[in-house]
Parts: structure tokens; C-alpha cells; sequence
């Protein structure tokens, strides 16, 4: 997946010439110190309380489908329905339950949370999953 | 209740049986396995109605009981040695997670070299992560251990997870005399887990967060992990005087053996202080006015029942079956803390012996009181001394031009 960035040489070339003028736009500047007056707060006794104040644990309703995690994607699975047997061997794989069927029991993915691990490609006997780069820096 | 020869890790079996715990995730290690092999038999025989999962290394079987004490289920795991480092990570994020998990650690040297027999570097690895730690030194106090143990992190002003600890081989695999107790007084003396800080309900999936802090929340949290540590010396006073009542046999946090009118204390910890207390006995015998002070609870440490134990005495030495290495002993620098603002503080002397399992002879124990004598005259004592004799150094010697000549061949 990694040689697959990599070797689109003049894109790789172009990334580093960007990320290179923005570190290098930053002038040496001279540092100031100034002398802060110190907070005056009495250093007390913290005293004992019990776990249920005291554990750092946040309770809550399950959240993760609002936190949407498609973005983290490089590649996205582009499924071809001329190709695809219905088999679901995708949808099995599928490591985060992306994958569901539509009304005529083909796969459809949900691309606000696929993260493009591209399993789902691998899985597929019939070869009908393709990969698709998701944005190209230039 | 029944009485039966029980092996050290068939008695912690026993007591995860008693307490009825609801799920057991697992990993196998020497000698460590039998107590899950004990425990998946019962299961399979339904025995004990509990949850058994095999996972795929001890990272995740920590992480798996320590969640499940989350939702408010009572959770067991065993461990040792390379397993518990295996799992170390988790062992702080479980203690933070202010959880009631118990398990049972057999101790195992750690490597290099490999060894499976017993020292405390595995257990000691884990001391300042917020699980407390019992040290037993016979196969009833393992199973009463694991009674008291899931009292205790119950309680809800301690709310923190156990390590109940036994010595490889010389326990676990030691066949003793236990007491078995009924599981109705069991159930009196442990009423069913019921958390109000973490919990979970199949009608109401949640997810439980950790907050990510910065310094003030985070000491805060940490802070009062201590101080719930702190509060155990005081539950478990209590619940000890309890369990008595109900079981007539008693454990404090430390046990004295011929201390009070003693002139020279021993201290150690686990099964091997039985070889100690044989050894003060003998010193006796001689006129040496001999004690012994067993360190049954380490964390929380008891500052107060040690100073008050030991001071006064003319000398103390500890036996730690452990080495920090490039310092010495680990419990001697604890003791040595309890001590050094004592206006009667003893001298003090440092030895190590037991690592690896190495057996402690009659002439060591000899030997390290002959040097109390001393440092008591002398007023005072430097250094960390390792018990070995002649016949072992002889013994290594052999094995070192055995290795050579192997290496010219
Ligand atoms: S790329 Fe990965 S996450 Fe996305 S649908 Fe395929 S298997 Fe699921
Ligand atoms: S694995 Fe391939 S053939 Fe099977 S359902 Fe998925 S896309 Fe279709």
C-alpha cells in the first residue's frame, strides 16, 4: 500500500517542496523573557475522596457512529456491481461494519466511516472491489 | 467446611470458586497454569457458573478482566513472571480505572536468565501501580487471600485492584493441609458486587471514557489513588477482625513470629519465611533473642505496624528476595524509609537470598544473624550482602570451566 504512495515519484517531490517553504517561511525571531509574578495560592492538603468522585472515568451513550472516520482514508473501495456475485465476503471482512446491503443485496459502504483498509478488496473472489485514490496533492 | 491436601494454585482456585466470580479470561504460564486448569475443569463440569475465555496473550486477558470489572461483573485472572510484564501496561490502566479486579500472580524470576522458579521482581515490577499486594506464605492463606482480597477491592472506599501473590513452585506446587470453608459463610462474608461508580446494563449500552488531563486533574487523580491505598490499611483492619470472627483464622497486614521480646528482627516476605521462622527458632535455641516480622501486605505499605514492631529493636536485617539492581534490595530501602525518622531507630542491615528460587541453609540464616550481632556492636552496617555459600560457588565454578571447555570444543 506504503509502495504505492511512494512510487508516484513527482508527487512525493512536490509534498516534501510544500511542507519544505512552509518550516522554512518562519524568520529567526529574538526571545523575550519577561519575569511573571508568581501565583500566590496557599499549598493545601487534598483530602480523600472516594472513587465514585474520584475515578477518572467518563460514562456516556456509545458515541463512535458520530465520530465519523472516513476522512482518515487514502484510498476508497469502489465496488463494481457487473462484476460482483452478490457473494457478501466483503461485508464479512469488513473490520469496522461499514458494509450493508441495499435493496437488491448488493454492498453498499458507508464512506463516512470507511477507513480504506481496503480488506474489503482483498476479500473479494470476483475481484470487484477496485481502489481509488481519494485526493491527489499537487 | 472440609479439609483436603491442596496445592497452593488448587487452594487460589478454591478461593476464585468460593467468591463466585463471573468471568475468567486467561493466558497459560508457568507455574501459574494450574489454577486455570482447575478452574476451566469446574467450569466445563458446571461446577461454577462462570464465563472462561482463552485469549491470545496476557495484554489482552488483563485488559479483558479489567473491563469487565468495569461493567460491574466480578472478573479473576492469573498470571506470572514474563506474563505479568507481557501485561504490564494494562496493570496501571486497570489500577486507574479504580476497579475491584483480583488476581493471582505465582512468582517466577524474571528474564535473563530464564527460570521457573521463584523470586519477587515480577510481583515487586508492579509495586507503585495502584493494585495493592498480598503476600502469602502458606496454601490456606492463597485461598483465604483471595477471599479477603475481593472484600477488600470491593469496598467502596478502596475501589482498587488485588494481586494476591504466591512463590512458584515452593507454594504453588506444595501440597498442604487447607480448610475449606462453606459457601454460604463465604457469601455472608462477601455480599454480591454492587458498583454505583461503573457498571453497565445490556438495556443501555454506554462507553466508559478515560479523561485525557493535564497536570492539576491528573495529580488529583493519582493523588487519590494513594490515598484510597492509604484508606485500605484501614478497611482492611476491619475486615480482617471480620473474617476471624467468621473463619477463626487471623491475617494482619504484617505477622510477628517471637518478635515482641526480640532483640534481632528478621524481615521477609512470602513462603519463604517458614525457612526464617525455623531459623529464629534455632537462633533461640543459641540465645539469641531472634524474631521475625513477615510483610504480608506490601502495598498498602504498613509504616505504621512495621515502626511500631520494629523500633527499639538493637538491629533489623531484611531478607529481600528480590534485587533492584545497581541498588539492592527493594523492601530494605521501604523499611529503611519507616524507620530513619525514628528516634529508636535499630541499626540496620541489608541481605538478599532466595533469588531464582535458590534455597536459604540453616548457616546462612546463621550467618546473617551473626552480622546483626556485629552491626549492633559495631552501631552500624553498610551494603547489600547476597546469601551464597562455598558449595554453591564451587558448584558455579564448575558450570562456568564446563561452559568454557564446551566453547573450545
Ligand atoms: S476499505 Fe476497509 S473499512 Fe472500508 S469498506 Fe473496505 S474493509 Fe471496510
Ligand atoms: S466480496 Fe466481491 S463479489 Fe462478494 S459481495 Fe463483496 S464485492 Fe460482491
Amino acid at each position: 500500500m506504503l509502495a504505492g504512495i511512494l512510487s508516484e515519484g513527482t508527487e512525493l517531490d512536490e509534498n516534501v517542496k510544500l511542507a519544505l517553504s512552509v518550516f522554512l517561511a518562519v524568520a529567526p525571531l529574538d526571545i523575550k523573557t519577561v519575569e511573571a509574578p508568581p501565583e500566590a495560592s496557599p499549598v493545601i492538603i487534598v483530602p480523600f475522596e472516594p472513587a465514585q468522585i474520584s475515578s477518572p472515568t467518563i460514562n456516556a451513550l456509545g458515541n463512535s457512529p458520530l465520530r465519523m472516520t472516513g476522512n482518515w482514508r487514502v484510498f476508497r473501495p469502489v465496488w463494481n456491481r457487473e462484476v460482483c456475485t452478490k457473494c457478501m465476503a466483503c461485508l464479512a471482512r469488513c473490520p469496522d461494519g461499514c458494509i450493508s446491503l441495499d435493496e437488491e443485496g448488493f454492498p453498499c459502504v458507508d464512506y463516512e466511516n470507511c477507513k480504506g483498509c481496503l480488506i474489503c478488496v482483498r476479500a473479494c473472489p470476483a475481484e470487484g472491489i477496485e481502489k481509488v485514490r481519494e485526493a491527489q496533492v499537487l | 467446611m472440609k479439609r483436603e491436601m491442596l496445592t497452593g494454585n488448587a487452594a487460589a482456585a478454591w478461593g476464585v470458586r468460593l467468591v463466585e466470580v463471573d468471568y475468567v479470561p486467561v493466558y497459560p504460564i508457568t507455574p501459574q497454569t494450574e489454577i486455570i486448569e482447575t478452574l476451566a475443569g469446574w467450569i466445563s463440569d458446571g461446577m461454577m457458573d462462570t464465563r472462561f475465555v482463552t485469549m491470545d496473550s496476557e495484554h489482552s486477558m488483563i485488559t479483558a478482566a479489567g473491563a469487565a470489572s468495569a461493567t460491574g461483573a466480578r472478573a479473576f485472572t492469573a498470571t506470572s513472571s514474563q506474563g505479568l510484564l507481557y501485561g504490564f501496561e494494562m496493570i496501571y490502566t486497570v489500577a486507574g480505572w479504580r476497579v475491584p479486579l483480583v488476581m493471582v500472580n505465582v512468582s517466577r524470576g524474571l528474564s535473563s536468565p530464564i527460570t521457573l522458579e521463584p523470586d519477587h521482581n515480577d510481583i515487586l515490577a508492579i509495586r507503585d501501580s495502584g493494585f495493592l499486594q498480598i503476600h502469602c506464605e502458606t496454601c490456606q492463606e492463597v485461598l483465604d487471600s483471595i477471599i479477603l482480597a475481593y472484600r477488600l477491592a470491593e469496598d467502596e472506599r478502596v475501589l482498587l485492584p488485588v494481586m494476591v501473590n504466591m512463590d512458584g513452585f515452593y507454594l504453588s506446587f506444595t501440597r498442604e493441609p487447607v480448610e475449606i470453608p462453606n459457601l454460604e459463610e463465604v457469601r455472608e462474608f462477601l455480599p454480591p458486587y454492587r458498583p454505583k461508580h461503573a457498571f453497565f446494563m445490556a438495556s443501555q449500552p454506554m462507553a466508559q471514557g478515560v479523561a485525557v488531563l493535564g497536570g492539576p486533574a491528573y495529580s488529583y487523580f493519582k493523588y487519590q489513588m494513594h490515598l484510597a491505598s492509604l484508606k485500605a490499611l484501614e478497611v482492611y483492619g476491619e475486615i480482617c477482625a471480620e473474617f476471624e470472627r467468621e473463619f477463626r483464622r487471623g491475617y494482619g497486614p504484617v505477622e510477628g513470629y517471637m518478635l515482641e521480646d526480640a532483640e534481632y528482627a528478621l524481615v521477609m516476605a512470602g513462603s519463604f519465611s517458614t525457612l526464617g521462622k525455623k531459623a529464629v527458632k534455632r537462633a533461640r535455641d543459641k540465645g539469641i533473642r531472634a524474631g521475625l516480622l513477615k510483610l504480608r501486605l506490601l502495598r498498602p505499605f504498613p509504616e505504621a505496624d512495621l515502626r511500631k514492631a520494629l523500633e527499639g529493636k538493637k538491629a533489623v536485617a531484611v531478607l529481600d528476595q528480590n534485587i533492584s539492581v545497581g541498588k539492592g534490595g527493594i523492601l530494605y530501602s521501604e523499611v529503611a524509609s519507616c524507620l530513619c525518622n525514628s528516634k529508636k531507630r535499630p541499626v540496620l542491615l541489608s541481605f538478599i537470598g532466595g533469588l531464582g528460587g535458590k534455597n536459604i541453609s540453616p548457616h546462612e540464616f546463621e550467618f546473617l544473624f551473626e552480622k546483626m550481632i556485629e552491626a549492633f556492636e559495631e552501631g552500624t552496617s553498610s551494603g547489600t550482602h547476597l546469601l551464597y555459600t562455598e558449595k554453591e560457588w564451587e558448584e558455579m565454578s564448575l558450570l562456568k570451566r564446563t561452559a568454557e571447555n564446551e566453547g573450545k570444543a
